[in-house]
């Protein structure tokens, strides 16, 4: 390392001392003979203290504006209160004083923040099965935060009979109505059904926007009954997708109470299956599969009475079990109740696929007769079409493709909008944390770690190869698959710590040349990252195609595993960790078996969801692996954990530095040899890729 | 669960940092540690600022004023939008007070500041106003780096590299806190330092 020169960050970091001792040492004996580093040093010494120097400057006094603003907020609204601001303001006042002098008298120190006996709040809708045209009166009992509020927003997703399942549509229709504060000390307010909703879904939020009660993420909800006064379909399917998001434990709680209520529709039954297999990553009991495969051939009985939205989540219940015969059956009905039905599309290119196999000439025609049979513009087979026609090399038909995918409804504004927090109004700080984050991974090369290959570097070489290929005309097949070959031999020589952004383009091709054997396993590193969340839906779709089980994924993702693809940074041994118990612990100690750990902070939105799934995973199933596990915190206060993985604190970072956590309420896997593998924000894949590991190295 | 943590001693702005700040003689704007009343005075203030009592909370701003528009200034680097900023924290204070949670005031005093200029910056899509033209190619000699020349210099950094500088070089917190501030990791942060190290150098210096 004295031969040449420390990257730059190593020389900004030793003017500010945060080098480890060998690493500051190294440094020095460079310094001692390295005139231009030296100066570099130099100069970050000097501007450091020129910055340090104090500034002349004028602080404006802003009190009488401040306190001014803040009376104005007090008493304007939409209307005046008669007689009751001055009395409603006192009370509310009085119940603040209440429970900050309550707060003091549990600690010796000032707790600021709300206490976990806080009020609960609650919304009710005065009717629970309201028709379009009714007029259901609303009354909200507020939470400690929006109490003091002279009136509040309600904010209501309305959708619509239009927005099937499963595509991803608009999220619904935004509506606000002001809540008036009542005698009882709560707020009310009247919300209009319209003709066309089928869901209604709600939060409370003061007017500026800083305080929302979304109800813990499951917001408050009311399906609206047809003519017949039971609810739509949509109106079922939506309530899930709602809740799904950002709180699994009451999405599971919702498919369990759908399929108890409404036990002759298949969603509820098909969700169940969902949830309780954990999406397929866990194993059903033998009681549990017989269960639903009885009920599968229950409600199959006479499909040909179901309508086309059943028929849709009855294929997908066949579908799940592997019941490949009866879900053709049901696509067939399917089809000819609905043709452009996305689930029967999605068959026809399935079959197209299977049937052509890696000849693109009949892949396309299949295509082309798939078009014009739905005879309206489908989103799938149009970016399929045009993949495989790129891929053919055939300009003619790429044309032709191009031309038919602008014609498909420009949905993607909706479908972003649907994955960001429909409640917060945060738009443009999710698209700047995704900068950062982008900007944090690619800041990974500043730093001193031993890599072969950089970031760009790699990207490069697997644009030039492909760029190369796709440069001879009619590219086949075979030369695709040499193409790769040398790239799957390029990840798997280089030691290389494994980068989502380089694998994604390469998994896309394979995936569009329908090679979905090679692309399995980096699939499955693909899904440890919390990034790339927003294309695996896209992932799991090709590989539906093929009819691909995520068992066989695993398999290849172990079998990857032990070639050794995978590498990640080391945790030093050393490092001491503080339990709540008051024991400490050295890292070393984690290492000949996985670890799983949990980053966890309070008050953030899904903190106590997560938590619960960390937890209510059978810690059985985890001991029975061998997996560790453990949540790591920041701040002093404990997570509330029954049968606890062992809880960490981890005040100064140190640890989530080294396990390059950027990004709270996710799980890190690590190895066991202390290397750091992935990071999710999925307990499932968490305990999938942590079990891959396991048992790899047992 | 086990009964709570001790509590470790509570976290004075780093002695290493005000220690530095000591020894450069410097009596900088950011004094509230140094000169500023009893920490018990204060947390009582806060409590009645949450009863709606206007003179703890005028005591209260007239302390952490110079504060909150130090930040501000140095991420905005406009006084007219630092002003913005420092009137933007104070109003929704009693509001942030409720996830306050117990620790070193000025520090999460500093944190909010941050956050707040941050989204100002954003929300009314500012630009660099401060374009006071810095002759380039204006070589500086040696002993004349002075804070005007590192102020000038500065103003022309990227915003996120700029925060950071800011942050750290001359409100002293620590990239810890920086990170939970602007909501990146520690190694960002450090990365961003170097970067706008580097950055001021080849302003200051082109060679």
């Amino acid at each position: 390392m004295t031969s040449q020169h420390p990257p730059g960050l190593a020389l900004s970091q030793y003017v500010d001392s945060e080098l480890p001792a060998d690493r500051r040492e190294e440094v020095s004996r460079h310094l001692g003979h390295c005139g231009e580093c030296r100066e570099t040093v130099d100069f970050y010494r000097r501007l450091s203290t020129a910055a340090g120097e104090p500034r002349e400057v004028t602080v404006p006094d802003v009190a009488d504006r401040v306190l001014r603003r803040r009376r104005d907020l007090r008493t304007s609204g939409d209307r005046t209160l008669a007689g009751g601001d001055a009395q409603n303001g006192a009370r509310r006042r009085l119940a603040m004083v209440a429970s900050v002098t309550a707060a003091l008298l549990i600690g010796s120190y000032l707790i600021l923040a709300p206490s976990a006996t806080a009020h609960r709040s609650s919304l009710r809708f005065e009717s629970s099965l309201p028709q379009p045209g009714d007029v259901v009166d609303v009354e909200y009992s507020p939470s400690t935060l929006l109490a003091t509020r002279d009136s509040l927003r309600l904010r209501i997703r309305a959708r619509k009979a239009e927005t099937p399942f499963p595509r991803q549509g608009v999220i619904g229709e935004l509506r606000t109505v002001t809540l008036y504060p009542n005698e009882a000390g709560r707020f009310e307010s009247q919300v209009e059904v319209r003709p066309g909703d089928v869901y209604l879904a709600a939060a409370v939020e003061d007017f500026e926007g800083e305080n929302v009660d979304t109800n813990l993420g499951r917001l408050w909800d009311v399906l609206v009954a047809d003519s017949s006064g039971h609810p739509k379909m949509a109106a079922l399917e939506s309530k899930y997708r709602v809740l799904e998001p950002y709180n699994w434990v009451a999405a599971s709680a919702w498919a369990a109470e759908a399929a108890e209520q409404y036990p002759d529709n298949p969603f509820g039954w098909t969700l169940l299956y969902v949830h309780q297999s954990r999406a397929g990553a866990l194993p059903l009991s033998d009681s549990l599969s017989r269960f639903h495969r009885a009920k599968l051939s229950e409600l199959a009985e006479d499909f040909e009475r179901r309508s086309a939205d059943e028929l849709e989540w009855l294929a997908l219940y066949a579908q799940l079990q592997g019941s490949q015969e009866l879900r053709e059956l049901v696509l067939e009905e399917l089809a000819e109740l609905d043709p452009a039905n996305p689930s029967v599309v999605r068959w026809r290119i399935e079959e197209a696929l299977r049937e052509c196999g890696p000849e693109y000439t009949c892949r396309l025609a299949r295509l082309d007769s798939v078009w014009v049979e739905i005879s309206q513009p489908d989103e799938s087979v149009a970016q399929f079409g045009l993949t495989t026609a790129a891929l053919a090399g055939d300009l003619e038909l790429m044309r032709r493709w191009t031309s038919r995918a602008r014609q498909v409804p420009r949905i993607s504004l909706s479908s972003l909008a649907d994955k960001l927090d429909p409640f917060s109004g945060m738009t443009l700080e999710r698209l700047e944390l995704r900068r950062t984050r982008i900007e944090e991974l690619e800041s990974l090369d500043d730093s001193d770690r031993p890599l072969r290959l950089t970031v760009g570097e790699f990207r490069n070489a697997v644009r030039d190869t492909l760029r190369a290929e796709r440069a001879k005309l009619g590219v086949d097949f075979a030369t695709v698959g040499d193409t790769v070959e040398a790239l799957s031999a390029f990840a798997e020589g280089s030691e290389y710590a494994w980068r989502p952004e380089i694998l994604k383009p390469y998994v896309n091709l394979l995936l569009a040349t329908g090679d979905t054997a090679t692309a399995a396993p980096f699939v499955g590193l693909l899904l440890a990252d919390p990034l790339v969340g927003e294309e695996i839906e896209n992932t799991y779709r090709f590989l539906q195609f093929t009819g691909e089980q995520l068992p066989a994924l695993e398999r290849e993702y172990q079998r990857r595993v032990q070639s050794s693809v995978v590498r990640g940074r080391r945790i030093p041994a050393d490092i001491t960790v503080s339990l709540l118990n008051g024991e400490t612990r050295r890292i070393g100690s984690l290492a000949g078996a996985a670890t799983v750990f949990f980053l966890w902070e309070p008050d953030l939105p899904r903190a106590d969801r997560l938590l619960q799934d960390f937890d209510e995973v059978d810690p059985g199933l985890w001991d029975a692996h061998g997996i560790q596990r453990i949540v790591l915190i920041h701040s002093p206060e404990p997570p509330d954990v029954d049968s606890g993985p062992p809880v960490v604190l981890d005040a100064e970072y140190e640890l989530s530095q080294h396990l390059g956590a950027y990004r709270l309420l996710s799980y890190v896997v690590v190895n066991p040899e202390l290397e750091v593998v992935a990071q999710t924000s999925d307990v499932t894949t968490a305990f999938r890729l942590a079990s891959a590991i396991s048992n790899q190295a047992q | 669960m086990a009964g709570r943590l001790q509590l470790p001693s509570e976290r004075l702005s780093g002695p290493g940092v005000l220690g530095r700040r000591k020894e450069r003689g410097s009596a900088s704007i950011c004094n509230t540690e140094e000169g500023g009343r009893d920490k018990g005075l204060v947390a009582a203030d806060l409590e009645r600022i949450l009863s709606g009592d206007e003179e703890a909370f005028r005591r209260i701003m007239k302390e952490f004023s110079p504060l909150v528009f130090s930040v501000a200034l140095g991420i905005t680097q406009s006084e007219a939008d630092a002003e913005d900023v420092l009137q933007e924290v104070f109003i929704r204070l009693p509001a942030a007070l409720t996830t306050f949670r117990w620790g070193d005031f000025s520090a999460w005093l500093k944190k909010v500041a941050t956050r707040q200029a941050l989204m100002w910056m954003r929300t009314e899509a500012r630009h660099q106003r401060n374009a006071t033209s810095f002759v380039q190619g204006e070589r500086v000699e040696a002993q004349t780096l002075s804070r005007i020349v590192v102020d000038r210099a500065v103003s022309q950094l990227d915003p996120a590299l700029r925060t950071v500088y800011v942050l750290k070089e001359m409100e002293g917190l620590t990239h810890a806190e920086i990170a939970e501030a602007m909501e990146i990791s520690i190694n960002l942060s450090q990365v961003r330092l170097f970067r706008a190290r580097a950055a001021l150098r080849a302003i200051i210096e082109p060679s």
